[in-house]
């Protein structure tokens, strides 16, 4: 049982703790701190391409090359993954600049001085762990051209890189952090070439135009907002309308 | 000094509030989100600007958007919204009854099919007045059904389900959903035109098909009368205006972007006792601390136990944050030849019940970017390339996750998916937990929650359940016509919370008291999804979180207020009662 408490005690505000501190602290159990030292730890592993340091024309074409094989489309990376498709995907949608902006906004970091925005900028340790990755599945990919090497890839040898990822093998916590990281990171370009932001307008709170996304699933055909009903009413089944106790 | 401290207005915060206040209580609710003060401009209803977890207006963040979403040290992806009604603003408003082999004392056949060791400890009869209470309250309506419910109906009788009338779940069946949605009237479900979807002309579910973006309709309807029953449109309006449509009611005071970072404790003759809080205001990082008679804990199955903890309070027997159950969902794609309106109309209307096994959640009304992420949520690998030791289908043509052309050939139709997601009982394991993070830095509200989910060890009991429950999904969905069926096979993804403060028998394994006050501090209670017993055998848990709320509060007013017990004996006002539309409009609540 606890002792007694003041009632008007407050809780010890957290000591801000400099980002080295935060890094060490964080070991390898923290996702975005796992991801933030990724490149020295993926140098130890020999995964590391040296040039992939955080660079933000590097980042954004690695997002690019994650989007296009999530959702193809007609666009470059998409031809040159070699797979491809007529209806626009995710670079039609703008998804990889969303994949950014949302991975740079993951981690809540508030008491980490550093970081103006409040959270951890994740967005080049997740390149570089792509890029890493996708140099030792094919070292010599040279597909299209990109920077990005994991963009360089065939859609096979991006399927290659989330499955060794996923397979990290190890209990250790860089280990746990790597299968997440390879769990939700498709998922979520795939909400980013599916999803509205690339159309929407902050201010007013509407769409400018149809998305990407919508005209690939025949979501809402003809619309630009939210609906505010359909007409689909059938009735109740066997005109049952309540249950009985 | 209050007399009660409500931590959290989420599920089941404001049930307690709601009926203390009715009872002449003077309450304060906090709520550590958004107020959502007039949410038809506020809410967009769109996919990213709704749900983008770290975003979106219902994401678990501050008030203020342009901060990011509180830091979580988990390897699962969780399905949670803050702000004044909490998880119920994206809910499908989904009340179906408890599994009644969940509870003390049940002795059907099927005894041993449940989680005996960590039941509830009282009987489903004693909970049955409490339902009622509280689906007279919402109220709980049965759901009406379009085309997609059609379809499921069709299959599920096709396959030999029983269709079940009754509220009470007894044996394999199917039925419409018992929903906290008012059914549609007038133009309602009958027309996509929106000036004839504005209140009156319309009444009820609109069939808009954004349950999960927080619901405002119909358009210009008072607060208390749109469709969906979460309880920023039912218990909170009733809660602030308790002066208006009760006798002896006395108006709750709430207060959101307060976060609550300290529960305070007094020993007196060797009893601990909870006696105040502390919360610190979002837009101004004041701290503030107000005492309480009695406080009520209600922030979720993740906040509660970090508060607890946080608060230094004690844990003799370590089980606080222990136990954390979430049905193990799984996720089951129908692809059918012809339009099922899959995207419209509520989220939910239709279910089918296996007692001893779990539920099956049918579903839709979902946008193509949400539906998308889940079906990336896979621990089966990419479906055609590698399955990672998983290669069960349960029956389905693929599992594992759809990329590049495949998904955009699945998904090229939304209209035409039937969505099933097998909702397991899953048995509490103490290794499933929510404790305080070593790794992250703590921010503005102390230690970070750590949550964990070891996915695949569970018990055998619970891996039979889910692939059980993935095969009957999977034979409605060929039953009702699907073409061509996918077995997600779900991953880390938890989005019924249950249990992580529990109540139990035993003081070896449990938080709670039966009563739902804490074991170890006095006047101290627990009104959320964390209070739960177990995973109540597989439905949905929010109305039961919510009778279980509304014994919660008869136990705090007859036991440190001198009231005496009502559910048995009074007649419960509906949140639509006239005198409560009154009272909401003239207090000018949107």
């Amino acid at each position: 049982m606890s002792g007694h408490t003041d009632a008007h005690a407050q809780p010890s505000d957290p000591r801000p703790l400099s980002r080295r501190e935060f890094l060490t602290r964080a070991g390898w159990t923290a996702l975005g701190a796992a991801l933030f030292q990724l490149p020295g730890v993926l140098r130890g592993r020999g995964w590391l391409d040296e040039a992939a340091a955080q660079n933000a024309d590097l980042t954004l074409d690695t997002m690019n090359g994650l989007v296009a094989f999530a959702v193809p489309g007609p666009d470059v990376y998409s031809i040159a993954q070699e797979q491809s498709s007529t209806s626009p995907g995710g670079i039609a949608a703008r998804a990889g600049e969303n994949m950014i902006q949302n991975l740079d906004a993951f981690l809540a970091a508030p008491s980490l001085g550093p970081f103006s925005s409040g959270a951890v900028p994740l967005s080049g340790a997740v390149a570089n762990l792509l890029n890493s990755m996708a140099a030792s599945v094919d070292p010599t990919a040279a597909s299209g051209g990109f920077p990005s090497h994991f963009s360089r890839l065939s859609f096979a040898n991006k399927v290659e890189v989330f499955r060794r990822l996923e397979g990290t093998q190890g209990d250790d916590d860089l280990a746990k952090a790597i299968r997440y990281l390879a769990l939700l990171l498709p998922g979520f370009a795939a909400f980013c070439c599916y999803n509205e932001w690339h159309v929407f307008d902050e201010p007013t709170r509407t769409l400018s135009g149809r998305p990407v996304g919508w005209d690939i699933s025949n979501y809402y055909p003809g619309q630009t907002a939210a609906a505010d009903g359909w007409p689909e009413l059938l009735g109740y089944y066997k005109g049952r309308k309540k249950a009985e106790r | 000094m209050r007399d009660v401290i409500v931590i959290g207005a989420g599920g089941g915060g404001p049930v307690v509030a709601k009926e203390l206040a009715e009872r002449g209580l003077d309450v304060l609710l906090l709520e550590a989100g958004a107020r959502f003060e007039d949410p038809e401009s506020e809410w967009s209803r769109i996919q990213n600007d709704a749900n983008n977890p770290l975003s979106g207006y219902l994401r678990v963040g501050p008030a203020d958007r342009s901060r990011p979403a509180w830091a979580r040290e988990t390897n699962v992806a969780i399905g949670q919204a803050s702000g004044v009604g909490g998880t119920t603003t994206h809910y499908y408003g989904n009340s179906p009854r408890a599994m009644p082999g969940a509870f003390a004392g049940y002795v059907g056949p099927d005894r041993d099919a449940y989680d005996r060791r960590y039941e509830f400890p009282f009987s489903y009869k004693s909970l049955v007045p409490y339902y009622e209470w509280v689906e007279e309250t919402l109220p709980v309506q049965t759901a009406a059904m379009g085309r997609k419910e059609d379809a499921f109906f069709r299959g599920a009788d096709r396959i030999g389900l029983a269709h079940q009338t009754e509220k009470d779940i007894s044996r394999d069946s199917y039925r419409p959903q018992e929903n906290a949605i008012l059914q549609p009237k007038a133009n309602a479900g009958r027309t996509s035109d929106p000036l004839k979807l504005v209140f009156p002309k319309a009444r009820g579910c609109t069939f808009c098909g954004h349950c999960l973006s927080g619901c405002v309709l119909p358009r210009k309807a008072p607060r208390n009368l749109k469709a969906k029953r979460s309880t920023d449109n039912s218990y909170v309006p009733m809660a602030l205006t308790a002066d208006g449509w009760s006798k002896h009611g006395k108006p709750i005071t709430l207060v959101a972007d307060a976060f609550v970072t300290r529960i305070h404790t007094e020993t007196i003759e060797g009893t601990v006792a909870a006696r105040a809080v502390t919360w610190r205001v979002g837009a101004t990082g004041e701290t503030i601390t107000e005492e309480a008679k009695v406080v009520v804990m209600a922030a979720g199955c993740i906040e509660a136990p970090r508060l607890w903890l946080n608060s230094t309070l004690p844990d003799p027997n370590g089980w606080v944050g222990r136990g954390l159950t979430n049905h193990y969902l799984d996720l089951v794609i129908g692809q059918m030849p012809f339009d099922v309106g899959g995207s419209k109309g509520p989220g939910s209307a239709a279910r089918a019940d296996f007692p001893g096994r779990g539920s099956i959640e049918h579903w839709g009304g979902i946008s193509p970017g949400l539906l998308t992420t889940l079906v990336g949520i896979s621990e089966a690998g990419i479906s055609g390339y590698y399955d990672n030791g998983l290669p069960s289908k349960a029956g389905a043509d693929g599992t594992g996750r759809l990329f590049g052309n495949d998904l955009k050939s699945f998904f090229s139709e939304i209209d035409r998916l039937m969505l099933l997601s097998p909702l397991v009982d899953d048995h509490v394991e103490r290794q499933n937990f929510v404790t305080l993070s070593r790794a992250f830095p703590p921010d503005e509200h102390g230690p970070v929650p750590k949550v964990q989910v070891l996915h695949r060890e569970r018990t055998r009991r619970t891996l039979e359940n889910r692939e059980f429950l993935t095969e009957q999904a999977v034979h409605i969905a060929r039953a009702a016509g699907a073409t061509r069926v996918h077995r997600v096979r779900m991953a880390e993804a938890i989005v019924h919370i249950q249990s992580t403060m529990r109540m139990g028998h035993s003081e070896d394994d449990s938080v709670l008291e039966p009563s739902g006050e804490a074991r170890w501090v006095k006047r101290l209670f627990i009104a959320d999804n964390s209070a739960l017993a177990n995973g109540i055998g597989g439905p949905n848990p929010t109305l039961t979180t919510q009778a279980l709320a509304t014994r919660t509060a008869e136990k705090i007013l007859t036991t440190y207020f001198g009231g005496d017990p009502w559910v048995k004996t009074g007649c419960p006002i509906s949140s639509i009662d006239d005198r409560v539309s009154t009272a909401v409009q003239q207090a000018g609540i949107a």
